[in-house]
């Protein structure tokens, strides 16, 4: 005897929940002495008109750079004082430059709205740590390193 | 048949149109402005990249200038869900 096909219980249809959603960003790999630092936009909703805005992701470390003093140059259009327009305690800082451990600690490009007017504004900042630390006082007061970088943008207060 | 991509404002167009978006194309901006030469760059698309990635597109010029002396590569990419480590894209396989 053939079987009569069951109905099955009518269920509601439950679509799943939305719970990803496609995010669309630009991104920019900077080169900063040979080393790939990433930079990336959040909102691009009104790109034409508020332009778009870069931010570092994560620190990134460069490690120290050899030619340190031409580096900076370049990069940073400054000039590093010698050894002999320092006093010392401090001309030891000059000497101790190139062993540095450099990382990027704040990348920031805003590319602005296709109406204005303004240049891009950027903002690249470094810090190096002394390896070991420079003392001043003997076991009181040292040098841990310096921060440098250049930027067109108003300082953050 | 999808033409091929070749410059970042079609990866711009080819997401507008795989992603129901509405970003802006090249001839909606002002075409002196520094967002326009980012569109006009030279792109490649990456085929396939790895999740969360859902589309990606480099410009060709890895060396574009920002700023005087701040150089990189513009990417454009689509993720799902959180962001993603961003890399140079991967040469396609010929």
């Amino acid at each position: 005897m053939a079987k009569t096909p069951q109905k099955s219980p009518t269920r509601a249809l439950t679509l799943p929940a939305t719970t990803t959603s496609a995010s669309i960003r630009f991104g920019i790999i900077l080169d900063v002495n040979g080393t790939s630092v990433p930079v990336t936009s959040e909102d691009l909703a009104n790109a034409k008109a508020n332009g778009v805005e870069f931010t570092l992701q994560n620190a990134v470390t460069l490690g120290s750079i050899n030619d340190f003093e031409s580096w900076v140059s370049t990069q940073f259009n400054v000039s590093l004082p010698t050894a002999a327009d320092l006093p010392p305690p401090l001309d030891s800082v000059v000497g101790a430059i190139t062993g540095m451990i450099i990382t990027v600690e704040k990348a920031h490009i805003k590319v602005p709205g296709s109406a204005s007017k303004d240049g891009v504004g950027y903002t690249l900042e470094t810090n190096g740590t002394f390896q070991p630390e420079i003392p001043l006082i003997a076991g009181k007061l040292g040098i841990q390193g310096m921060v440098f970088g250049f930027s067109n943008e108003p300082a953050e207060n | 048949m999808i033409d091929p991509i070749t410059t970042i404002d079609e990866a711009i167009g080819e997401i507008n149109r795989r992603f129901e978006a509405t970003l802006p194309r090249l001839a909606d901006l002002d075409p002196k402005s520094f967002l326009a030469s980012l569109w006009k760059l030279g792109a490649v698309v990456q085929d396939n990249p790895p999740a969360p990635l859902l589309f990606k597109a480099c410009a060709t010029d890895a060396a574009f200038a920002f700023a005087h002396n701040l150089t990189g590569q513009f990417i454009v990419y689509v993720t799902s869900g959180d962001d993603a480590p961003l890399s140079p894209c991967v040469p396609n396989p010929d």
